[in-house]
């Protein structure tokens, strides 16, 4: 992580200021290339990489240990919550790869959040030679990817929801059975309300978490700079580093199959409002 | 430590005050950036990586259901077998009782005949024996009667000095011979 490293001063939120790099303002649309966009694209070049090394080559049915994490992979998603949110082989066979690729993306963006790597706006010199600060930043701890990824389900949702039962039927199964009918404009809006709500408990979720957890670790590590005491990294460093295993190990993983396991849960919902 | 505390707040809630909204803020450039970049990775894996690890998942299924299938089929064609075999066993063992009550039944017969045999054998080789025996003792009897016989002649010959004829003979004969104990002789014999 880097660090506004004057004394006393600290402002873990620069972490997440993004500066264009490669300027692209059209005007209507800001489409620069920023610290963000290079760690999407870093992270969706070692997803596909991490999907294509595990699933499609050298597979065998006996299998090696690179082939065996790719099942693995496969199966967690494919009966987790494939299998278990949608109504039919028809939808899974169709919104799997969507799950799947939603799961193995955010988890590999997530991951490579907490892996220091030489992408940031910051430089040090050494001889001479101006070199970008190593530091840990999370796509996904920025609200804007994490609401583009959720508003992806949501359109999707609601497209397959409309597809399978047509508008009116999909529309009327937002109200449950035997509401009265005086009730019935009162809770369709509380639904409206709460399909909106969806998307923002998908992304914000999402973002919060890994936004979180960056947070402790700049301040704790911060602490040391705000009171200029090296003493205080007896406490902070362990502190940080727990919370940095703790998000690795756990929060990670967990919130990129939350992502995708809700994403599977309203997909199954949508197609089936029964089911 | 308490005026470092403070100083640690006023720093944050000044730089919340004048950067905290970029941590909210929504960019629509990112956003479609975002997207952009997702949707070329699900592209890709859907083509490149699910399908075939799905296929080979699916070839391990099917090559699983017919292990199992033919292993099923071993078992019940095993226990078939197994069946088949104690059948056997059985028959054979039954078999083989039969066998050897029939050895035994017909070894005795063989033994009760064989006694037989030896026995009538005996008996008829005992009743050839006394007959031959009878038969030499009657051949003896009758030469030590004709040698009597012979003697008497030639011994009355010499005493009365005269030649017998057939009448004498014939009277001395029955004399001698009438004197001799022929069992005892035979007894002897």
């Amino acid at each position: 992580m880097s660090f506004i490293l004057g004394r006393g001063e600290f402002e873990p939120q620069h972490e997440f200021v993004l500066p264009p790099w490669i300027n692209l303002d059209f005007g209507w649309i800001d489409l620069s290339v920023n610290k963000a966009v290079v760690y999407l694209l870093v992270g969706a070049a070692i997803t596909i990489l991490l999907g294509i090394w595990t699933m499609r080559f050298g597979l065998s049915l006996r299998p090696s240990k690179r082939q065996t994490t790719g099942e693995s992979i496969y199966e967690l998603v494919y009966t987790q919550m494939a299998e278990s949110s949608l109504p039919h082989m028809k939808a899974i066979r169709t919104w799997f790869p969507y799950i799947a690729a939603l799961f193995l993306f955010i988890w590999v963006v997530n991951m490579i959040g907490f892996i220091p790597l030489p992408i940031s706006d910051e430089h040090f010199t050494i001889a001479g030679v101006e070199l970008p600060t190593w530091g840990i930043y999370a796509a996904t701890a920025n609200l804007s990817v994490a609401l583009s990824l959720a508003l992806m389900t949501f359109f999707v949702t609601h497209v397959e929801g409309v597809r399978y039962n047509g508008t009116r039927k999909y529309v009327k199964s937002w109200i449950p059975a035997g509401v009265p009918k005086f009730l019935v404009g009162p809770i369709f809006v509380l639904e409206l309300i709460s399909q909106f709500m969806r998307l923002i408990s998908l992304s914000v979720r999402l973002f919060a978490n890994m936004l979180a957890g960056h947070m402790l670790i700049l301040v704790f590590i911060g602490l040391i700079f705000i009171f200029e005491t090296a003493a205080l990294a007896i406490i902070a460093v362990p502190v940080a580093t727990i919370i940095y295993i703790f998000e690795v190990a756990i929060v990670v993983t967990i919130q990129a199959f939350v992502f995708a396991l809700l994403t599977a849960i309203y997909l199954g919902g949508a197609i089936e409002p029964d089911h | 430590m308490m005026d470092a505390l403070l100083s640690a707040t006023l720093l944050a809630e000044g730089a919340s005050e004048s950067s905290g909204n970029e941590l909210i803020e929504v960019v629509p450039g990112l956003m479609i950036w975002t997207a952009v970049v997702f949707l070329i990775t699900f592209f890709i894996l859907k083509k490149l990586a699910f399908g075939r690890i799905s296929d080979m998942i699916e070839q391990r299924r099917d090559r699983i259901a017919e292990a199992l299938d033919e292993a099923d089929n071993a078992r019940s064609e095993a226990k078939t077998l197994l069946e088949e075999h104690r059948q056997l066993i059985a028959d054979a063992r039954s078999q083989a009782d039969d066998v050897l009550a029939e050895a035994r039944r017909q070894g005795d017969a063989q033994r009760d005949r064989v006694k037989a045999e030896a026995g009538a054998d005996l008996e008829r080789r005992l009743e050839e024996n006394n007959k031959t025996i009878e038969a030499e003792n009657r051949k003896l009897l009758e030469q030590v009667r004709r040698e009597v016989v012979e003697l008497t002649l030639i011994a009355a010959e010499k005493v009365t000095g005269k030649t017998l004829d057939a009448d004498d003979q014939r009277r001395l004969i029955d004399e001698a011979v009438g004197e001799l104990d022929f069992d005892r002789i035979a007894r002897s014999n």
